[in-house]
């Protein structure tokens, strides 16, 4: 650790307009809040990633903003109107969805061109090669959806909802259906499109790592509403509860001396291990590459995951074996309400 | 072995299509000179009228139960689908005796209600395939049309319409092959098509070879209908990945949610409630002046007739089409061949088939490979091999429907549990099928049980089915004897439209492993004329 220290100020976005700014809104499903006081901006050209546990309501969030479901209460505003109650065909907003939802019927150009209606024949057909060359997959206009692969699928859905220029282009999973070893590529190539365009998007994950990677700023949601909505690495290190903090990635709570209302939050990376004596019993590891991950369990019965650096030659404490668990981190630990 | 039976089942048609070999000349001379090209138009007419109806007529109202919930929906969803129990030639008949006061004796027997007479009892097929393609249709397909910038409404011409596009051509298909086949409606309004045509110069001249060249002019145009769709499929596929929750139903309230109740049980009360009704007044009526048998026997001796070929032709075909389904290799081109021969005959109307079957059975007669005395022409051995060459196919597609929707890794899962072959399928195969298996033969069943052309030419003696007894009623104009037999009709066919309802709605339930829902089996057993 330690070698190049990453500093989010440098990534600080410019001052920009909002593009989309969902204040408060709510959506009932038999008579349950799926949605509840929902509030967030997206700036032009910001993606901001939502992320959260299945059923949590990101899905039905994205289609409330889409206009797809009604509302039972809040305000969508895109680009400075209200659209609270306008149909979704009027609103602007383009959709990407998990299986693509690419018609089948229609050849790839006819697909992009579904939303360019207003456009006569040479204006369309010069903006569909424009989006091709965009996602770059130039030349495969003439095909049908099923002759490509899932990747290039995902990628012709992405051209297409951009086609007819919208606001904001709302993704519902887009990577979540794609073979593990072709994700990584898409999503760059996806995200790359998003950034040339400097079109703002909502984009969806139940995926944490896909959402610290992708997002100018990260939501996380469950159970209808949203914890915390910040930077990646903001909410990475300073979340506002423990929901947050464990969802997004493993971490332990160590009593506040000073405080019983408030816990410390220890990364497995903040603590260090000394095996061979101690009152602290290893109980699990699980070798992740460059580190063993290691559960310790404490006197008092707490359990902590630590960190142990890997390598050639470096043997990970034995399971039973008793050591030391010390805080090790060159910052002062997160505190948030226990 | 599998392949001598397929041949066997293909000879028929076979001879048909080598009898324009060497023509008849002065037969079909005198045919072209004289009623034929009157006879290509009233077809076509009629033909065009029929699909146009039910395309629409079956597309809407499928639509209506799919899209929407209002006041009766569910009960209509099933309803609707009855008016396959009624045969063509009975709500024919009732609507001619309805009709006869407003529009007189002459005005009554015309093309445009003949059409219309067959686009309402004909329709169902169109729904089903329609209603099977709606509610597999992802909404997020919609979505995206609105979206892209659709309303609701231009979103089902743009997206929803277009893509069960090949399913309503199926429906639309089967609905042309009905029309083209049918022999007791058109005879009822007088409209003269080449399959009337068929039977015409069969039984006016006895001209076997006459007839069968005829038939071919049938078999052609079945073969356009067909190559037509094929051809504007083109390399479209219209089948979604990912997620098949279905369209979103909208709730209708007030004024619309009537009028959507209203247009439902309209077509049922038109369809089926007021023939039936008529129906039973006029049975009362023959009751009373004990007019419920004919020269051959009573209702039991009919009925007793009509179960029995029924019964015999089904069993028939699915014990056939079992053993060509899991005998043939489909996927060896020798045996995907085969099995297009054996299901060859679906695509051929009744009385060319019957012609055929006659020619050919007339031909064995002929060679005395039998004892003394045994005649196949004539016999019920022949009948049921003309009903089993002509009905094969719905069976056959049915079956092997189901059968392909186990997933292999299912029956691999079993086979490594220690089941073997036998076990896998009764305990694994049978179950998971079984449903699309007793769909197809309810289908086949209901074409068995109203099927007059065949039966009519090649019926031994002693056999009188109801349709034979409503077709000589109705000929005479006599309305109140052809009452009884076809309420016998119409009501075995409810029975077989409620096996055939139950078995989709099982079929739909259940789910295989790879999230392939079920409900592609109505799908495979209602589409049983991909060729």
């Amino acid at each position: 650790m330690g070698a190049t220290v990453f500093d989010p100020s440098d990534v600080t976005p410019t001052p920009r307009g909002t593009a989309l700014s969902v204040s408060g809104v709510t959506r009932h499903i038999a008579g349950r809040d799926v949605v509840n006081q929902v509030s967030f901006d997206v700036a032009d050209g910001e993606i901001v990633v939502i992320v959260g546990p299945s059923g949590c309501g990101k899905s039905s969030l994205l289609r409330a903003i889409a206009g797809l479901d009604p509302i039972a209460a809040g305000r969508v505003v895109l680009d400075g109107s209200d659209i609270t109650t306008m149909p979704p065909e009027k609103r602007r907003i383009g959709l990407v969805f998990q299986d693509q939802a690419l018609f089948p019927h229609r050849r790839v150009d006819q697909n992009i061109a579904f939303g360019l209606t207003h456009l006569d024949g040479a204006a369309r057909s010069h903006r569909v090669g424009e989006l091709l060359e965009l996602v770059q997959l130039p030349g495969v206009e003439k095909r049908y959806p099923h002759e490509l692969s899932g990747g290039e699928q995902q990628r012709i859905a992405l051209a297409r909802a951009l086609a007819p220029n919208p606001a904001v282009v709302l993704l519902d999973e887009p990577f979540a259906g794609l073979d593990p070893s072709l994700r990584d590529d898409v999503r760059t190539d996806v995200i790359a499109a998003l950034r040339r365009r400097n079109a703002a998007a909502v984009l969806i994950t139940h995926d944490r790592e896909e959402a610290l990677a992708l997002g100018d700023r990260v939501a996380v949601m469950s159970e209808g509403q949203i914890h915390q909505i910040d930077r990646p690495d903001e909410l990475f290190e300073r979340p506002s509860n423990r929901f947050v903090a464990t969802f997004l990635g493993e971490a332990s709570f160590l009593p506040d001396p000073d405080s019983r209302d408030v816990v410390m939050m220890a990364r497995p990376h903040d603590l260090a291990l000394t095996a061979g004596r101690g009152c602290d019993i290893v109980t699990a590891r699980r070798y992740l590459g460059a580190t063993w991950r290691c559960t310790v369990q404490c006197p008092d019965g707490s359990e902590l995951d630590v960190d142990v650096a890997g390598g050639p030659g470096m043997m990970p404490p034995e399971i039973g074996a008793p050591c030391t668990v010390v805080v090790d981190a060159s910052h002062s630990l997160h505190r948030l309400p226990a | 072995m599998h392949g001598a039976m397929a041949v066997a089942l293909s000879v028929p048609l076979l001879v048909i299509v080598w009898s324009i070999v060497q023509p008849s000349t002065e037969v079909w001379q005198e045919l072209w000179a004289t009623r034929l090209p009157g006879m290509i138009r009233e077809t076509a007419l009629l033909l065009l009228l029929v699909l146009a109806g039910t395309l629409v007529l079956g597309t809407s109202l499928a639509w209506l139960v799919t899209a929407y919930q209002f006041p009766g929906r569910r009960a209509l969803g099933w309803l609707l689908v009855t008016p396959l129990a009624i045969p063509g030639y009975v709500l024919g008949f009732v609507w001619l005796d309805t009709l006869q006061e407003p529009l007189g004796a002459r005005g009554v027997r015309s093309l445009w209600l003949c059409a219309l007479v067959l686009t309402i009892t004909l329709y169902p097929y169109v729904y089903l395939f329609a209603r099977a393609a709606f509610r597999e249709q992802s909404q997020r397909a919609v979505d995206v049309a609105r979206s892209l910038g659709c309303s609701r409404a231009k979103a089902f011409w743009r997206v929803v319409l277009p893509m069960a596009r090949p399913s309503l051509a199926a429906g639309v298909a089967l609905v042309g092959m009905e029309v083209l086949t049918d022999i007791g409606t058109v005879r009822l309004f007088n409209v003269s098509t080449i399959a009337d045509g068929v039977l015409r110069v069969w039984f006016g001249t006895g001209n076997r070879d006459a007839a069968a060249e005829f038939a071919v002019l049938l078999i052609g145009v079945a073969i356009v209908l067909i190559a037509t769709e094929r051809l504007a499929r083109g390399r479209a596929r219209f089948t979604q990945t990912g997620s098949r929750a279905g369209l979103h139903v909208e709730r209708l309230h007030g004024a619309r949610a009537a009028t959507a109740s209203a247009i439902g049980w309209g077509a049922f009360t038109i369809a089926v409630a007021l023939p039936i009704s008529r129906l039973i007044a006029w049975a009362l009526e023959a009751q009373r002046t004990d007019q419920t048998s004919t020269v051959s026997g009573d209702l039991g001796f009919h009925l007793m007739s009509s179960l029995q070929v029924t019964a015999v032709a089904t069993l028939a075909c699915l014990g056939l089409g079992l053993l060509l389904v899991t005998g043939l290799n489909r996927r060896r081109a020798s045996g995907s061949l085969l099995a297009r021969l054996a299901t060859l005959g679906y695509t051929v109307p009744g009385p060319v088939v019957a012609i055929g079957v006659l020619v050919t059975l007339a031909a064995i007669d002929r060679l005395d490979w039998l004892p003394e005395d045994w005649l196949l022409v004539g016999s019920f051995v022949g009948l049921i091999y003309a009903l089993v060459v002509r009905f094969l196919a719905v069976a056959y597609q049915g079956i092997e429907a189901s059968l392909t929707k186990v997933s292999p890794s299912v029956v691999a899962s079993a086979r490594t549990l220690g089941a073997g072959r036998f076990r896998v399928a009764t305990r694994i195969e049978l179950p998971l099928a079984g449903a699309g298996i007793i769909a197809a033969s309810a289908l086949v069943a209901m074409d068995m049980l109203k099927e007059l052309p065949i039966t009519l030419i090649l019926r031994p003696f002693g056999v009188e089915t109801l349709p034979i007894w409503v077709w000589q009623a109705t000929s005479e104009s006599l309305w109140v004897q052809a009452a009884v037999p076809s309420l016998a009709i119409v009501a075995i066919g409810m029975v077989l439209v409620a096996a055939l309802l139950w078995a989709l709605e099982r079929g739909a339930e259940k789910v295989s492993p790879e999230g392939r829902t079920a409900d592609q089996v109505p799908q495979g057993n209602v589409g049983r004329n991909r060729v």
